[in-house]
Protein backbone atom coordinates (compact mmCIF):
# COMPACT_ATOMS: atom_id res chain seq x y z
CA UNK A 1 0.00 0.00 0.00
CA UNK A 2 1.18 3.69 -0.92
CA UNK A 3 0.98 6.93 0.58
CA UNK A 4 1.29 9.74 -1.28
CA UNK A 5 1.93 12.39 1.48
CA UNK A 6 0.85 15.18 -0.36
CA UNK A 7 -2.81 13.90 -0.89
CA UNK A 8 -2.63 13.02 2.92
CA UNK A 9 -1.48 16.48 3.81
CA UNK A 10 -3.87 18.24 1.52
CA UNK A 11 -7.16 16.18 2.84
CA UNK A 12 -6.07 17.00 6.48
CA UNK A 13 -5.95 20.77 5.89
CA UNK A 14 -9.10 19.92 3.54
CA UNK A 15 -10.84 18.73 6.34
CA UNK A 16 -9.41 20.91 8.68
CA UNK A 17 -10.94 23.94 6.69
CA UNK A 18 -13.88 21.96 6.27
CA UNK A 19 -14.54 21.50 10.10
CA UNK A 20 -14.09 25.08 10.48
CA UNK A 21 -16.37 25.86 7.65
CA UNK A 22 -19.27 23.34 9.04
CA UNK A 23 -18.57 24.84 12.40
CA UNK A 24 -18.93 28.14 11.30
CA UNK A 25 -21.70 28.12 8.86
CA UNK A 26 -23.92 24.88 10.12
CA UNK A 27 -23.68 23.45 13.65
CA UNK A 28 -23.36 26.95 15.17
CA UNK A 29 -26.23 28.74 13.57
CA UNK A 30 -28.10 25.74 13.78
CA UNK A 31 -27.37 25.26 17.64
CA UNK A 32 -28.31 28.79 17.87
CA UNK A 33 -31.72 28.28 16.36
CA UNK A 34 -32.24 25.63 18.44
CA UNK A 35 -31.51 27.21 21.52
CA UNK A 36 -33.39 30.15 20.30
CA UNK A 37 -36.48 27.88 19.95
CA UNK A 38 -35.98 26.13 22.94
CA UNK A 39 -35.54 29.65 24.78
CA UNK A 40 -38.88 30.75 22.97
CA UNK A 41 -40.39 27.42 23.99
CA UNK A 42 -39.35 28.00 27.55
CA UNK A 43 -40.40 31.60 27.71
CA UNK A 44 -44.08 30.26 26.22
CA UNK A 45 -44.34 27.87 28.70
CA UNK A 46 -43.01 30.08 31.43
CA UNK A 47 -45.83 32.81 30.50
CA UNK A 48 -48.37 29.85 30.32
CA UNK A 49 -47.54 28.64 33.64
CA UNK A 50 -47.88 32.48 34.77
CA UNK A 51 -50.92 32.57 33.39
CA UNK A 52 -52.52 29.70 34.60
CA UNK A 53 -51.11 30.74 37.99
CA UNK A 54 -52.86 33.85 37.58
CA UNK A 55 -56.45 32.25 36.23
CA UNK A 56 -56.11 29.65 39.29
CA UNK A 57 -55.01 32.65 41.67
CA UNK A 58 -58.08 34.90 40.12
CA UNK A 59 -60.44 31.97 40.29
CA UNK A 60 -59.09 31.03 44.07
CA UNK A 61 -60.09 35.07 44.45
CA UNK A 62 -63.61 34.49 42.91
CA UNK A 63 -64.42 31.82 44.81
CA UNK A 64 -63.38 33.62 48.15
CA UNK A 65 -65.39 36.51 46.88
CA UNK A 66 -68.56 34.48 45.87
CA UNK A 67 -67.78 32.65 50.01
CA UNK A 68 -67.68 36.38 50.99
CA UNK A 69 -70.79 36.83 49.28
CA UNK A 70 -72.33 33.74 50.22
CA UNK A 71 -71.57 34.80 54.04
CA UNK A 72 -72.84 37.98 53.57
CA UNK A 73 -75.68 37.26 52.10
CA UNK A 74 -76.73 34.88 54.40
CA UNK A 75 -75.70 37.34 57.54
CA UNK A 76 -77.91 39.88 55.22
CA UNK A 77 -81.22 37.55 55.39
CA UNK A 78 -80.44 36.25 59.02
CA UNK A 79 -80.32 39.79 59.69
CA UNK A 80 -83.56 40.72 57.66
CA UNK A 81 -85.14 37.20 59.44
CA UNK A 82 -84.08 38.70 63.00
CA UNK A 83 -85.50 42.14 62.06
CA UNK A 84 -88.77 40.70 60.86
CA UNK A 85 -89.19 38.58 63.78
CA UNK A 86 -88.92 41.74 66.22
CA UNK A 87 -91.39 43.59 64.12
CA UNK A 88 -93.84 40.71 63.91
CA UNK A 89 -92.96 40.07 67.56
CA UNK A 90 -93.87 44.21 68.13
CA UNK A 91 -97.01 44.20 66.11
CA UNK A 92 -98.52 41.12 67.73
CA UNK A 93 -97.46 42.91 71.47
CA UNK A 94 -99.22 46.17 69.40
CA UNK A 95 -101.87 44.02 67.68
CA UNK A 96 -101.91 42.29 71.78
CA UNK A 97 -102.35 45.51 73.60
CA UNK A 98 -104.30 46.63 71.29
CA UNK A 99 -107.34 44.04 71.80
CA UNK A 100 -106.88 43.74 75.36
CA UNK A 101 -107.21 47.83 76.01
CA UNK A 102 -110.15 47.08 73.44
CA UNK A 103 -111.52 43.90 75.56
CA UNK A 104 -110.73 46.09 78.75
CA UNK A 105 -113.34 48.97 76.87
CA UNK A 106 -115.64 46.43 75.72
CA UNK A 107 -115.62 44.79 79.23
CA UNK A 108 -115.94 48.88 81.07
CA UNK A 109 -118.58 49.40 78.99
CA UNK A 110 -120.25 46.47 78.95
CA UNK A 111 -119.79 47.12 83.00
CA UNK A 112 -121.36 50.39 82.71
CA UNK A 113 -124.36 49.34 80.06
CA UNK A 114 -124.61 46.10 83.04
CA UNK A 115 -124.80 49.19 85.65
CA UNK A 116 -127.16 51.21 83.72
CA UNK A 117 -129.40 48.32 82.82
CA UNK A 118 -129.50 47.37 86.48
CA UNK A 119 -129.87 51.36 87.63
CA UNK A 120 -133.29 51.28 85.17
CA UNK A 121 -134.47 48.57 86.36
CA UNK A 122 -133.68 49.12 89.95
CA UNK A 123 -135.45 52.55 88.98
CA UNK A 124 -138.25 50.89 87.34
CA UNK A 125 -138.58 48.50 90.04
CA UNK A 126 -138.27 51.04 92.74
CA UNK A 127 -141.30 52.79 90.53
CA UNK A 128 -143.10 50.18 90.00
CA UNK A 129 -143.30 49.79 93.79
CA UNK A 130 -144.06 52.94 94.91
CA UNK A 131 -146.94 52.83 92.32
CA UNK A 132 -148.34 49.73 94.18
CA UNK A 133 -147.76 51.43 97.62
CA UNK A 134 -149.77 54.60 96.53
CA UNK A 135 -152.44 52.44 94.35
CA UNK A 136 -152.41 50.12 97.86
CA UNK A 137 -152.62 53.75 99.87
CA UNK A 138 -155.12 55.02 97.88
CA UNK A 139 -157.82 52.69 98.47
CA UNK A 140 -160.49 53.81 100.80
CA UNK A 141 -159.14 51.10 103.61
CA UNK A 142 -155.71 52.01 103.48
CA UNK A 143 -156.22 55.62 104.09
CA UNK A 144 -154.09 57.33 106.82
CA UNK A 145 -156.08 59.61 108.93
CA UNK A 146 -154.57 63.63 108.93
CA UNK A 147 -153.08 63.49 112.04
CA UNK A 148 -150.20 61.54 110.78
CA UNK A 149 -149.24 63.89 108.81
CA UNK A 150 -150.03 66.88 110.32
CA UNK A 151 -147.83 66.72 112.55
CA UNK A 152 -144.36 66.32 110.23
CA UNK A 153 -145.82 69.53 108.57
CA UNK A 154 -146.00 71.30 111.91
CA UNK A 155 -142.58 69.81 112.76
CA UNK A 156 -140.85 71.08 109.17
CA UNK A 157 -142.37 74.49 109.05
CA UNK A 158 -141.22 74.90 112.56
CA UNK A 159 -137.69 74.10 111.78
CA UNK A 160 -137.19 76.62 109.01
CA UNK A 161 -135.49 79.58 109.33
CA UNK A 162 -137.09 82.85 111.70
CA UNK A 163 -137.24 84.53 108.33
CA UNK A 164 -138.32 82.37 106.48
CA UNK A 165 -140.70 81.38 108.75
CA UNK A 166 -141.88 85.39 109.31
CA UNK A 167 -141.61 86.02 105.69
CA UNK A 168 -145.00 83.24 105.39
CA UNK A 169 -148.13 85.13 104.89
CA UNK A 170 -146.58 88.43 104.82
CA UNK A 171 -147.79 91.37 102.39
CA UNK A 172 -149.66 89.64 99.29
CA UNK A 173 -148.08 86.08 100.27
CA UNK A 174 -151.33 83.58 100.71
CA UNK A 175 -150.20 80.43 101.54
CA UNK A 176 -152.06 77.32 100.34
CA UNK A 177 -152.44 74.17 101.72
CA UNK A 178 -153.14 71.18 99.30
CA UNK A 179 -154.53 67.98 100.62
CA UNK A 180 -155.12 64.81 99.12
CA UNK A 181 -158.42 64.81 99.84
CA UNK A 182 -161.42 67.98 100.55
CA UNK A 183 -160.65 68.63 104.75
CA UNK A 184 -163.42 68.57 106.65
CA UNK A 185 -164.26 71.65 109.27
CA UNK A 186 -162.53 69.72 111.91
CA UNK A 187 -159.29 68.96 109.70
CA UNK A 188 -159.39 72.22 108.53
CA UNK A 189 -159.22 73.97 112.12
CA UNK A 190 -157.18 71.40 113.15
CA UNK A 191 -154.86 72.34 110.20
CA UNK A 192 -155.15 76.54 111.24
CA UNK A 193 -154.13 75.42 114.24
CA UNK A 194 -151.52 73.53 113.88
CA UNK A 195 -149.67 75.89 111.39
CA UNK A 196 -150.55 78.88 113.53
CA UNK A 197 -148.60 77.26 116.44
CA UNK A 198 -145.79 76.55 114.21
CA UNK A 199 -145.12 79.96 112.73
CA UNK A 200 -146.07 81.71 115.78
CA UNK A 201 -149.07 83.27 114.88
CA UNK A 202 -152.14 83.24 112.22
CA UNK A 203 -151.91 82.92 108.74
CA UNK A 204 -154.66 82.98 106.07
CA UNK A 205 -154.60 79.78 104.05
CA UNK A 206 -156.57 78.99 100.93
CA UNK A 207 -157.27 75.31 100.53
CA UNK A 208 -156.57 73.25 97.25
CA UNK A 209 -157.17 69.40 96.67
CA UNK A 210 -155.07 67.47 94.74
CA UNK A 211 -155.78 63.51 94.78
CA UNK A 212 -151.87 62.29 93.40
CA UNK A 213 -150.96 63.63 96.94
CA UNK A 214 -152.34 60.11 98.05
CA UNK A 215 -152.54 60.80 101.64
CA UNK A 216 -151.16 64.32 103.62
CA UNK A 217 -150.33 68.11 103.23
CA UNK A 218 -148.59 70.29 101.25
CA UNK A 219 -147.75 73.89 102.43
CA UNK A 220 -147.13 76.42 99.17
CA UNK A 221 -146.42 80.17 99.87
CA UNK A 222 -144.27 82.06 98.38
CA UNK A 223 -140.63 81.25 99.19
CA UNK A 224 -141.90 77.73 101.00
CA UNK A 225 -142.71 74.64 100.17
CA UNK A 226 -143.59 72.18 102.74
CA UNK A 227 -144.48 68.02 101.97
CA UNK A 228 -145.80 65.96 104.29
CA UNK A 229 -147.93 63.74 102.08
CA UNK A 230 -147.31 59.81 100.73
CA UNK A 231 -146.50 61.09 97.22
CA UNK A 232 -143.67 62.96 98.80
CA UNK A 233 -142.47 60.49 101.03
CA UNK A 234 -142.54 57.72 97.63
CA UNK A 235 -140.61 60.17 96.16
CA UNK A 236 -138.02 60.18 98.85
CA UNK A 237 -138.43 56.54 99.25
CA UNK A 238 -137.99 56.19 95.43
CA UNK A 239 -134.68 58.80 95.05
CA UNK A 240 -132.98 57.02 98.39
CA UNK A 241 -133.67 53.51 96.58
CA UNK A 242 -131.93 54.63 93.20
CA UNK A 243 -129.30 56.52 95.26
CA UNK A 244 -128.85 53.06 96.39
CA UNK A 245 -129.15 50.83 93.76
CA UNK A 246 -126.35 53.41 92.17
CA UNK B 1 4.24 -3.86 -15.40
CA UNK B 2 0.69 -2.91 -13.95
CA UNK B 3 0.25 -0.32 -11.27
CA UNK B 4 -1.11 -0.83 -8.02
CA UNK B 5 -4.93 -0.14 -8.09
CA UNK B 6 -4.35 1.61 -4.93
CA UNK B 7 -2.12 4.14 -6.45
CA UNK B 8 -3.35 7.92 -7.41
CA UNK B 9 -1.99 9.82 -10.49
CA UNK B 10 -2.12 13.77 -10.13
CA UNK B 11 -4.52 14.77 -12.17
CA UNK B 12 -2.42 18.39 -12.37
CA UNK B 13 0.12 19.92 -9.95
CA UNK B 14 -0.01 23.39 -8.22
CA UNK B 15 3.85 24.20 -8.61
CA UNK B 16 5.55 21.32 -6.62
CA UNK B 17 2.23 19.39 -4.61
CA UNK B 18 0.12 17.48 -7.10
CA UNK B 19 -3.36 17.47 -6.66
CA UNK B 20 -5.04 13.99 -6.59
CA UNK B 21 -8.53 13.36 -7.52
CA UNK B 22 -9.39 12.42 -4.05
CA UNK B 23 -8.22 16.46 -3.12
CA UNK B 24 -10.33 17.29 -6.18
CA UNK B 25 -13.52 15.38 -4.92
CA UNK B 26 -13.28 16.65 -1.73
CA UNK B 27 -12.38 20.08 -2.60
CA UNK B 28 -15.90 19.42 -4.48
CA UNK B 29 -17.95 18.03 -1.25
CA UNK B 30 -16.18 21.01 0.42
CA UNK B 31 -17.70 23.75 -1.67
CA UNK B 32 -21.21 21.75 -1.94
CA UNK B 33 -21.74 21.39 1.86
CA UNK B 34 -20.20 24.82 2.54
CA UNK B 35 -22.49 26.01 0.26
CA UNK B 36 -25.62 23.98 0.79
CA UNK B 37 -24.89 25.42 4.63
CA UNK B 38 -24.76 29.21 3.89
CA UNK B 39 -27.59 29.02 2.50
CA UNK B 40 -29.92 26.99 4.42
CA UNK B 41 -28.48 29.07 7.80
CA UNK B 42 -28.94 32.15 5.77
CA UNK B 43 -32.94 31.93 6.20
CA UNK B 44 -33.44 30.10 9.56
CA UNK B 45 -36.71 30.62 10.93
CA UNK B 46 -38.41 29.47 13.72
CA UNK B 47 -40.62 27.48 11.97
CA UNK B 48 -38.54 25.17 10.09
CA UNK B 49 -38.86 24.21 6.73
CA UNK B 50 -38.67 20.21 5.53
CA UNK B 51 -35.11 20.90 4.60
CA UNK B 52 -34.27 23.05 8.31
CA UNK B 53 -36.46 20.34 9.88
CA UNK B 54 -34.22 17.79 8.76
CA UNK B 55 -31.07 19.13 9.43
CA UNK B 56 -32.35 19.87 12.64
CA UNK B 57 -33.50 16.41 13.35
CA UNK B 58 -29.76 15.30 11.81
CA UNK B 59 -27.93 17.70 14.03
CA UNK B 60 -29.90 16.74 16.87
CA UNK B 61 -29.48 12.69 16.50
CA UNK B 62 -25.56 14.23 16.83
CA UNK B 63 -25.87 15.76 20.10
CA UNK B 64 -27.74 12.56 21.52
CA UNK B 65 -24.69 10.35 19.92
CA UNK B 66 -22.42 12.70 21.52
CA UNK B 67 -24.69 13.25 25.05
CA UNK B 68 -24.92 9.17 25.95
CA UNK B 69 -21.13 8.28 24.52
CA UNK B 70 -19.16 11.07 26.33
CA UNK B 71 -21.66 11.99 28.69
CA UNK B 72 -20.94 15.54 28.44
CA UNK B 73 -22.52 18.57 26.78
CA UNK B 74 -22.49 17.79 23.29
CA UNK B 75 -21.41 21.63 22.00
CA UNK B 76 -17.48 21.24 22.39
CA UNK B 77 -17.22 17.65 20.08
CA UNK B 78 -20.28 18.72 17.86
CA UNK B 79 -18.31 20.38 14.83
CA UNK B 80 -16.05 17.68 15.03
CA UNK B 81 -18.16 14.42 15.21
CA UNK B 82 -20.73 16.12 12.96
CA UNK B 83 -18.20 17.06 10.64
CA UNK B 84 -16.68 13.81 10.43
CA UNK B 85 -19.97 12.28 10.00
CA UNK B 86 -21.09 14.35 7.11
CA UNK B 87 -18.31 14.28 5.17
CA UNK B 88 -17.67 10.24 4.97
CA UNK B 89 -21.27 10.07 4.53
CA UNK B 90 -21.69 12.21 1.21
CA UNK B 91 -18.42 11.13 0.33
CA UNK B 92 -19.12 7.30 0.26
CA UNK B 93 -22.58 8.23 -0.87
CA UNK B 94 -20.94 10.16 -4.29
CA UNK B 95 -19.94 6.91 -5.43
CA UNK B 96 -23.05 7.15 -7.39
CA UNK B 97 -22.22 9.80 -9.29
CA UNK B 98 -20.73 8.48 -12.53
CA UNK B 99 -16.94 9.11 -12.68
CA UNK B 100 -16.83 10.11 -9.55
CA UNK B 101 -14.52 7.58 -7.50
CA UNK B 102 -15.56 8.47 -3.41
CA UNK B 103 -12.49 10.27 -1.70
CA UNK B 104 -12.65 7.77 1.18
CA UNK B 105 -11.86 4.60 -1.12
CA UNK B 106 -8.17 6.82 -0.90
CA UNK B 107 -6.51 5.97 2.08
CA UNK B 108 -4.95 9.30 2.44
CA UNK B 109 -8.54 10.55 3.29
CA UNK B 110 -9.07 8.54 6.02
CA UNK B 111 -5.26 8.79 7.50
CA UNK B 112 -6.03 11.99 7.51
CA UNK B 113 -9.53 11.93 9.32
CA UNK B 114 -8.24 9.49 12.22
CA UNK B 115 -5.14 12.21 12.18
CA UNK B 116 -7.87 14.59 13.31
CA UNK B 117 -9.37 12.45 15.55
CA UNK B 118 -5.83 11.40 17.26
CA UNK B 119 -5.43 15.33 17.59
CA UNK B 120 -8.75 15.70 18.20
CA UNK B 121 -8.50 13.03 21.33
CA UNK B 122 -5.37 14.70 22.59
CA UNK B 123 -6.67 18.12 22.79
CA UNK B 124 -9.67 16.99 24.61
CA UNK B 125 -8.10 14.95 26.78
CA UNK B 126 -5.27 17.48 27.73
CA UNK B 127 -8.02 20.48 27.85
CA UNK B 128 -10.43 18.50 30.23
CA UNK B 129 -7.82 16.59 32.86
CA UNK B 130 -4.64 19.21 32.48
CA UNK B 131 -1.29 17.95 30.33
CA UNK B 132 -0.26 16.31 33.53
CA UNK B 133 -3.65 14.38 34.09
CA UNK B 134 -3.65 13.29 31.09
CA UNK B 135 0.02 11.90 30.81
CA UNK B 136 -1.31 9.82 33.96
CA UNK B 137 -4.00 8.12 32.35
CA UNK B 138 -1.43 6.31 30.07
CA UNK B 139 -0.61 4.88 33.82
CA UNK B 140 -3.60 3.52 34.40
CA UNK B 141 -4.39 1.13 35.91
CA UNK B 142 -0.59 0.98 36.57
CA UNK B 143 2.91 2.00 35.33
CA UNK B 144 3.55 -1.25 33.57
CA UNK B 145 1.01 -0.50 31.14
CA UNK B 146 2.36 2.96 29.62
CA UNK B 147 4.18 0.91 26.42
CA UNK B 148 0.76 -1.10 25.89
CA UNK B 149 -1.63 2.27 26.42
CA UNK B 150 1.14 4.10 23.83
CA UNK B 151 0.44 1.39 21.40
CA UNK B 152 -3.07 1.62 21.69
CA UNK B 153 -3.13 4.74 20.97
CA UNK B 154 -1.30 4.23 17.67
CA UNK B 155 -3.31 0.94 16.80
CA UNK B 156 -6.66 1.98 17.43
CA UNK B 157 -5.89 5.69 15.47
CA UNK B 158 -4.57 2.93 12.65
CA UNK B 159 -7.72 0.21 12.79
CA UNK B 160 -9.84 3.40 12.20
CA UNK B 161 -9.09 4.74 9.01
CA UNK B 162 -7.96 1.08 7.88
CA UNK B 163 -11.17 -0.11 8.46
CA UNK B 164 -12.93 2.45 6.78
CA UNK B 165 -10.38 2.60 3.45
CA UNK B 166 -10.76 -1.57 3.43
CA UNK B 167 -14.42 -1.26 3.26
CA UNK B 168 -15.31 1.65 1.02
CA UNK B 169 -12.58 0.55 -1.71
CA UNK B 170 -13.48 -2.90 -1.03
CA UNK B 171 -16.58 -1.86 -2.17
CA UNK B 172 -15.60 0.36 -5.24
CA UNK B 173 -13.62 -2.00 -6.06
CA UNK B 174 -15.97 -4.74 -6.39
CA UNK B 175 -18.28 -2.69 -7.94
CA UNK B 176 -16.11 -2.08 -10.88
CA UNK B 177 -14.69 -5.59 -11.17
CA UNK B 178 -18.68 -6.70 -11.50
CA UNK B 179 -19.51 -4.00 -14.06
CA UNK B 180 -16.14 -5.09 -16.02
CA UNK B 181 -17.34 -8.80 -16.24
CA UNK B 182 -21.61 -8.39 -16.23
CA UNK B 183 -23.86 -6.34 -17.75
CA UNK B 184 -24.92 -2.15 -17.15
CA UNK B 185 -27.64 -2.77 -14.62
CA UNK B 186 -25.99 -5.92 -12.87
CA UNK B 187 -23.87 -3.80 -10.10
CA UNK B 188 -26.72 -2.24 -8.61
CA UNK B 189 -27.26 -4.20 -5.66
CA UNK B 190 -23.75 -4.15 -4.82
CA UNK B 191 -24.30 -0.32 -5.17
CA UNK B 192 -27.28 -0.21 -2.89
CA UNK B 193 -25.39 -2.18 -0.42
CA UNK B 194 -22.06 -0.18 -0.88
CA UNK B 195 -24.90 3.05 0.20
CA UNK B 196 -25.44 0.87 2.96
CA UNK B 197 -21.97 -0.28 3.92
CA UNK B 198 -20.83 3.89 2.99
CA UNK B 199 -23.64 5.00 5.74
CA UNK B 200 -22.56 2.48 8.40
CA UNK B 201 -18.95 3.11 8.02
CA UNK B 202 -19.56 6.79 8.93
CA UNK B 203 -21.60 5.82 11.73
CA UNK B 204 -19.07 3.70 13.45
CA UNK B 205 -15.90 6.19 12.54
CA UNK B 206 -18.07 9.39 14.01
CA UNK B 207 -19.21 6.98 17.40
CA UNK B 208 -15.98 6.10 17.13
CA UNK B 209 -14.30 9.05 17.03
CA UNK B 210 -16.65 9.95 20.14
CA UNK B 211 -16.04 6.77 22.34
CA UNK B 212 -11.93 7.45 21.54
CA UNK B 213 -12.78 10.99 23.37
CA UNK B 214 -14.97 10.53 25.88
CA UNK B 215 -12.20 8.06 27.03
CA UNK B 216 -9.38 10.25 26.92
CA UNK B 217 -11.37 12.64 29.04
CA UNK B 218 -13.35 10.28 31.17
CA UNK B 219 -10.49 8.27 32.24
CA UNK B 220 -8.58 11.53 33.84
CA UNK B 221 -12.04 12.42 35.64
CA UNK B 222 -11.74 8.73 37.24
CA UNK B 223 -7.90 9.07 37.74
CA UNK B 224 -8.76 11.85 40.16
CA UNK B 225 -11.48 10.13 41.78
CA UNK B 226 -10.97 6.74 41.88
CA UNK B 227 -13.42 5.73 44.94
CA UNK B 228 -15.97 6.77 42.05
CA UNK B 229 -17.29 3.79 39.82
CA UNK B 230 -16.47 3.71 36.48
CA UNK B 231 -19.11 4.18 33.65
CA UNK B 232 -19.16 0.78 32.06
CA UNK B 233 -20.00 2.88 28.66
CA UNK B 234 -16.93 5.06 28.96
CA UNK B 235 -14.63 2.32 29.44
CA UNK B 236 -11.50 2.65 27.23
CA UNK B 237 -12.33 0.57 23.43
CA UNK B 238 -10.65 -0.81 20.76
CA UNK B 239 -12.62 -2.44 18.61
Amino acid sequence: MQIDWWTLGLQTVNLLVLLWLLARFLFRPMAAMVARRQADTDRLLDSARAARDEAEAAKAAAVAARAAADAERAGIIAAAQKDAEAQREAILDKARQEAQAHIADAEDRIGRMQDDADARIGHRASVLATDIAARLLAQPGARLPLSAFLGGLVQALAGLPDAAREAIGAGDDAPVLVSARPLGEADLAACHAAIAEALGREVALKTEVDPDLIAGLRFTSASVEVNANLRDDLARILAGLDRHDR
Amino acid sequence: MIDSPLAIAPVFHLGPVPITQPVIATWIIMALMSLFSIVLTRRLKLRPGKIQATVELVTGAIDQQIGEVVRADPAPYRALIGTIFLFIFIADWSSLIPGVEPPTAHVETDAALALIVFAATLYHGVRCNGLVGYLKTFAQPSWVMIPLNLVEQITRTFSLFVRLFGNIMSGVFVIGIVLSLAGLLVPIPLMALDLLTGAVQAYIFAILACVFIGSAVSEGQAARAPAAAPDPSQARSNP
